[in-house]
């Protein structure tokens, strides 16, 4: 037996060790989006052709911005930093200012700096060094539908005229646009506030999005969708979304960024050849400006042979390979020559144009906590889209949220509980959620409960359904809402309309109120089961005998519940409340894979936010003391449930 | 209560219960097209296992498997192996200690994750065991403890002392009472605790998602949830719905199986607390 | 108080399979206190729970009273019942645990306080009003249980073997309690236990059951001086009877393998059981019935000693006194009356008037 035993403690210790040293790769990786056309496979090919001894791997992740951003942050944190950086024009000043990236002054010289777009390569600048060498340009641009729009529009004006004649909704909206809240909304909103000559920083550093100018973008952005001129559905687009709408036709302006022009110019697409492009329209007496967007690669800090990795860059960024990046997949081209190259011009003769767009395109606000003015930016711009708020109420608290971002993270923690209005937020959103959700799950759970001490055919079936939702991956079963309460494939909207309750599908995840329903039904279904095992338990202790004699001193079934089976539930309730009340204030993975935390933030629960200030916001002290507070709150809450749901009987 | 009204609730319950599966496996089987055409029909026109073989072929989610599986049944055999050890020795102590210790653990075990996960990130971090599967199966066993050791702990006490006792007389060191005497008893309250920490591992989300940035080390529930656009038309909803009704399909089988006995432990549980 | 009437009364668990009551017709006269005796098993409770309403006869009708009840549910018979558990309902107060009945009921606040002091001190319980069951003993249980029927002033009090819970000191003093108290009640009192000792001291009458069927009703010493029928006879007697095998031939009784003759001067032929009680036996000769028997074994019983003798290949028990001075392998003569013998069928237990 000692023998068993050594042999197994050595066992373990071997595999440990073996498990615990990862091989460190010798492949380069980055993080992009689906490779649609293979570009970066190609690319890659030919780099492995030409550097055999060099090997890159391309990693797809999901189309958000937002969360590759996330994955890269969380590269960066863990110690295993993914070597090549490919970032988006925002990502640099954070990146940098985190101390992930290495500068590439020594080779990406200013006289290589100038074969690029200029626009592109400033944003890859930090404090006065580089990080950044620009892959692909973007900027926003208006597309229009050449064969019913005769003359497109320059200014609102003329816009809001060509949209009260031609459009016809809910057949042919006027624009589709990205009015999800994630970074795209951020670019579109940028472009109405810059074209009626407002501005988030100005030059001294100070906020100035509070103006009148900034009153008037959002305005009119409201203005589109409460004329209808946008669809409701736009508060859940992203790009592809509002590609989707324009090629089916389903609109007659589109804003988007050059990409969507070769997928709207092949051989199978419906728009072929009816689809033109002008600047961005802007207010009258003011001038286009279109929001630069773009990619480009960087190298992490802590990469061995970091050589290495600026071979890949330098020849990613060459003319070859952004005319494959080009073709294959529409990218725009950072380098200038190329918007002049005849190769490009044959396929893509409106580059020219597209030149004189992009290098007036103007960059966001250049920034380390940039994620976090840009968070404020998107919430509260999709709030005022939804409905949710004045635009009014919604530039005086962007403005002081970002006032607050700017000064830093001066203030103690606890000054800034008091003033982070974030956190407001969702503790009221934390505190809906909790007390709809338990209440509900405890009726519905009790109901079911009783139903099983009944006794019918098919029982321990039913019992066994019912312990079903509980078992499942809640974050994967959230996918599956996800799909349920879509619009227009999903299929309780169909339900809905089939039984007669609605007379048209309801946009479940795209409003405040029907997303956090949604949420709390989602739950709902999870977490009942959980509430009638304990509750079942319960009722199956209270000994026959007494509910006897309780019948026989003279209570019917109603009365019996109040005197008898609820005083003896109570301790079980007791046990099921404090589980339930703490799971649901700390509710995470449903959430987050079903709405993020939006739309406009309205689902935004607690746990979201804590985790969202220490894996997006970089924060890990902040995160941790609110932390603390929470699990003090809860514990208070605990003693309190205990308190109230402990009868005299049991304190003797 | 009228015996009538009874079975058209039952299945008023199971259909509420079980309809988010079925529509998940509906939408799976249907072929890609199918998936997003309107009206929603309810019965695939036409059964089809592309939307699953497009899962393995997009993405490397046998990987996703792999990873889940071994970091599912590491923490699983970790857990119990320290929670028969702690249990065993809470056998020992005076009944009235060893419940206000498991008290004790309980409240490590009704945080919620959410809020562990940070300070779980720090010290994995500060292990080196970013991204690596030990890491995980670590944080679980850390997080499932609690629950084992009462489920363990409840099963342990009704084997009557009596029976150590006339072990030790007969030459039985510790560790062989509780290998050859208490486990075999126990192994109705083992399969249950295996199976429940198994199913929590398996569908764990934030963790795996915080501890695992590589994407080649996902588990299933992080790999489904990056699920995204095969084109840039579309979310692959096929496709998802797939992976979601793989990942699920096997808890649904431990589940159905193991139904009383989880009934049972978690009552007990229950009543205990 | 009123009176309790089974007709006919037939129950079975299990869709038919098992038979609890068959076709059982009885009469408990009101103010009587009755005793169902019977062992485990034997439809004792079930007929207790039948008067109840906690259970529905299959077939036949119960009356309380002149009312039918057979479709009342408990709630509106008007019964109490006292639980062999006490059934105390843990989360109230022993007063509010008393007072229920009367509160479901829709008494007054007042008139319920009242009535709930004056049934607590009749029982000596006033003093634990406050208190909640677990703080009690088992005896104080008891009597809540008890003062929770008694306040409600029923038409008929049930018993469901209250005293098995007891100590056995505490229960002696107990049953003569409850027998004095019931009787200044003037109460109809069905009351069910297994304990032949109880039934014989507390009832006006005792309804002897054996499987599901009723094999004498009658009075403790109606009972036990007369039983109609072998299980009656077995059941009942402060020390199991003596019963032997055998036939019924030419007027006498022979043992089933012929090691015992006893002559009977009885009027029957065929297969019987006969019955003879221990303290019926006496030492000596010229009761009628003289037989020699040979002691084997001795048991001391307080103020009696059980002597197992043996004659021929069968044995006896015979009650005498402590004093008696014997020992084992003496041989006795031992003679009993003839009138003192029972004979039963040994087919259908019933008992046969052969002599």
């Amino acid at each position: 037996m000692n023998f068993r035993y050594r042999f197994f403690a050595s066992l373990s210790i071997l595999v440990v060790l073996l498990l615990r040293a990862p091989s460190k790769a010798e492949v380069l990786r980055m993080i992009g989006p689906e490779d649609v056309g293979g570009a970066w496979a190609e690319v890659i090919k030919r780099f492995h052709e030409r550097h055999p001894s060099i090997r890159v791997n391309y990693i797809s992740g999901p189309w958000s911005t937002d969360e590759r951003q996330n994955m890269y942050i969380r590269s960066f944190l863990s110690g295993d930093p993914v070597e090549l950086v490919y970032m988006d024009v925002t990502w640099t000043a954070k990146f940098a200012a985190g101390g992930w990236l290495l500068p590439l002054d020594e080779w990406f010289t200013p006289e290589k700096q100038q074969e690029f777009l200029p626009g592109a390569v400033k944003a890859g600048y930090y404090e006065g060094r580089i990080y950044r060498v620009p892959v692909r340009a973007d900027v926003g641009m208006l597309y229009y539908r050449r064969d019913l729009i005769p003359k497109p529009p320059r200014t609102w004006r003329e816009f809001e005229r060509i949209c009260q004649r031609y459009s016809r909704p809910p057949d042919v909206y006027c624009i589709v646009f990205q009015g999800m809240q994630y970074e795209g909304l951020v670019c579109d909103f940028l472009e109405y506030l810059w074209g009626a000559g407002g501005e988030v920083i100005d030059p001294k550093g100070r906020v100035v999005l509070d103006s009148p100018q900034g009153l008037e973008a959002l305005k009119f952005m409201r203005k589109l969708i409460e004329r209808g001129w946008a669809p409701k559905a736009v508060l859940s687009f992203q790009e592809q979304h509002s590609l989707s709408a324009f090629s089916q036709g389903k609109a007659l302006f589109m804003r988007n960024w050059p990409y969507a022009w070769t997928i709207l110019n092949r051989q199978d697409s419906p728009l072929r050849g009816k689809v033109g492009i002008v600047p961005f329209i802007h207010k009258e007496g003011h001038e286009s400006v279109g929001t630069l967007g773009g990619w480009g690669l960087g190298i992490a800090r802590g990469v061995k042979e970091p050589e290495r990795a600026s071979k890949f860059i330098e020849f990613a960024t060459s003319t070859e390979a952004q005319k494959i990046l080009h073709f294959r997949r529409g990218a725009v081209p950072s380098r200038k020559a190329l918007f002049f190259d005849p190769d490009i011009l044959k396929v893509s003769p409106h580059y020219r144009d597209l030149y004189e767009i992009v290098m007036r395109a103007r960059a966001r606000p250049v920034h380390p906590d940039y994620p976090r003015i840009s968070d404020t930016l998107q919430k509260h711009v999709s709030a005022v889209l939804a409905g949710v708020e004045g635009p009014e109420e919604a530039l005086k608290i962007m403005a002081r949220s970002i006032e607050g971002t700017l000064r830093g993270r001066e203030e103690g923690y606890l000054k800034r509980i008091a003033i982070d209005y974030d956190l407001r937020r969702t503790l009221l959103n934390t505190v809906l959620f909790t007390s709809i959700s338990v209440p509900l799950e405890f009726i519905l759970g009790l109901l079911i409960a009783l139903l099983l001490t009944a006794q019918f055919r098919g029982r321990s079936f039913v019992r066994l359904a019912v312990l079903i939702p509980w078992a499942l991956p809640t974050a994967v079963m959230a996918m599956s809402w996800q799909w349920m309460f879509n619009n227009p494939f999903g299929v309780l909207n169909d339900l809905l309309v089939r039984v007669g309750l609605a007379e048209r599908p309801f946009d479940w995840l795209s409003g405040p109120s029907g997303a956090m329903f949604a949420a709390i039904f989602a739950d709902l279904w999870k977490t009942t089961p959980f509430v009638v095992i304990i509750l079942l338990a319960g009722l199956h202790s209270i000994p026959q005998e007494l509910k006897e004699s309780i019948s026989i001193d003279g209570a019917g079934p109603l009365r019996r519940f109040f005197h008898l089976t609820f005083p003896l539930l109570l301790p079980f309730v007791r046990v099921a409340l404090i589980f339930r009340v703490i799971h649901a204030a700390g509710i995470f993975d449903l959430i987050w894979v079903l709405t993020k935390g939006g739309p406009a933030d309205s689902t935004r629960t607690l746990c979201i936010y804590i985790y969202e200030v220490a894996f997006r916001y970089d924060e890990l002290g902040y995160a941790i003391f609110l932390t603390v507070l929470f699990l003090l709150a809860l514990i208070g809450m605990s003693f309190l449930i205990v308190r109230l749901t402990t009868l005299g009987y049991e304190r003797t | 209560m009228r015996r009538a009204l009874l079975l058209p609730l039952g299945l008023l319950v199971v259909i509420y219960c079980l309809f988010p599966f079925f529509w998940t496996v509906v939408t799976a089987l249907k072929p890609p097209q199918e998936v997003f055409s309107l009206p929603i029909r309810y019965l695939p026109k036409a059964l089809s296992a592309e939307n699953f073989v497009e899962v393995f072929h997009k993405r490397p989610f046998s990987r996703y498997i792999f990873n889940s599986l071994i970091v599912a049944t590491g923490g699983t055999l970790l857990t119990l192996v320290l929670a028969s050890l702690v249990a065993f020795r809470l056998r020992y102590m005076p009944v009235q200690r060893a419940l206000s210790f498991q008290r004790w653990l309980l409240v490590g075990a009704i945080v919620p994750p959410t809020l562990l996960v940070i300070p779980i990130f720090v010290v994995i971090k500060a292990l080196g065991l970013i991204n690596n599967p030990l890491g995980l199966i670590l944080s679980y066993c850390f997080l499932n403890l609690p629950f084992g050791v009462w489920m363990l702990y409840a099963a342990f006490s009704r084997i009557p002392k009596e029976l150590d006792e006339a072990a030790m007389i007969d030459g039985f060191s510790w560790g062989g009472i509780l290998l050859r005497i208490i486990l075999p008893l126990s192994r109705a309250a083992l399969a249950v605790s295996a199976a429940l920490i198994f199913i929590f591992c398996w569908n764990e989300f934030l963790i795996a998602l915080t501890l695992m940035p590589d994407q080649n080390r996902y588990t299933v529930p992080v790999g489904i949830s990056m699920l995204s656009g095969a084109s840039i038309y579309e979310i692959p909803w096929g496709q998802i719905n797939a992976a979601v009704t793989l990942t699920t399909l096997p808890v649904i089988l431990t589940v159905a199986l193991l139904e009383r006995w989880i009934v049972e432990g978690l009552t007990a549980g229950a009543i205990k607390g | 108080m009123a009176k309790v009437v089974l007709e006919k009364v037939t129950k079975t668990f299990m869709g038919g399979r098992v038979s609890a009551l068959k076709d059982v017709t009885l009469e408990v006269p009101h103010g009587k206190f009755v005793t169902v005796l019977g062992p485990s098993g034997c439809g004792k409770s079930t007929l207790l729970r039948l008067v109840a309403g906690l259970e529905k006869p299959d077939m036949g009708e119960i009356r309380i009273g002149d009312r039918r009840v057979n479709d009342l549910p408990p709630a509106k018979r008007n019964v109490a019942m006292v639980f062999q558990n006490y059934a105390l309902y843990p989360h109230m107060r022993v007063a509010d645990n008393i007072a229920i009945g009367l509160r479901l009921r829709g008494y007054s606040a007042e008139g319920t306080k009242r009535k709930v002091a004056e049934v607590a001190e009749m029982l000596g319980i006033d003093r634990l009003l406050d208190r909640y069951p677990r703080q009690l003993s088992g005896g104080q249980q008891q009597r809540v249980a008890l003062a929770r029927a008694l306040v409600r002033e029923p038409e008929v009090f049930l018993l469901d073997e209250p005293l098995s819970n007891l100590d056995a000191q505490i229960r002696e003093q107990t049953r003569s309690e409850l027998k004095r108290l019931f009787k200044e009640l003037g109460a109809t009192v069905i009351y069910v236990t297994h304990d032949q000792a109880e039934a014989m001291t507390m009832s006006d009458m005792v309804v002897v059951i054996e499987a599901g069927e009723v094999r004498q009703v009658g009075t403790p010493e109606l009972i036990y001086r007369d039983p109609r029928h072998r299980f009656v006879a077995e059941f009942v007697g402060i020390q199991r009877i003596n019963i032997l095998e055998g036939d019924l031939k030419g007027g006498d009784f022979i043992a089933a393998d012929e090691g015992l003759v006893i002559p009977l001067a009885a009027f029957h032929q065929g297969r019987v059981y006969l019955g003879i009680r221990p303290e019926a036996i006496h030492v000596g000769e010229g009761m009628g019935v003289d037989l020699v028997a040979q002691v084997t074994h001795i048991e001391p019983l307080g103020p009696n000693k059980t002597l197992f003798v043996k004659i021929g290949t069968k044995e006896l028990k015979v009650l005498v006194r402590a004093d008696f001075e014997v020992k084992v392998g003496d041989t006795l003569g031992i003679t009993f009356s003839p009138g003192d013998v029972y004979l039963f069928d040994a087919e259908t237990g019933r008992r046969l008037y052969v002599r």
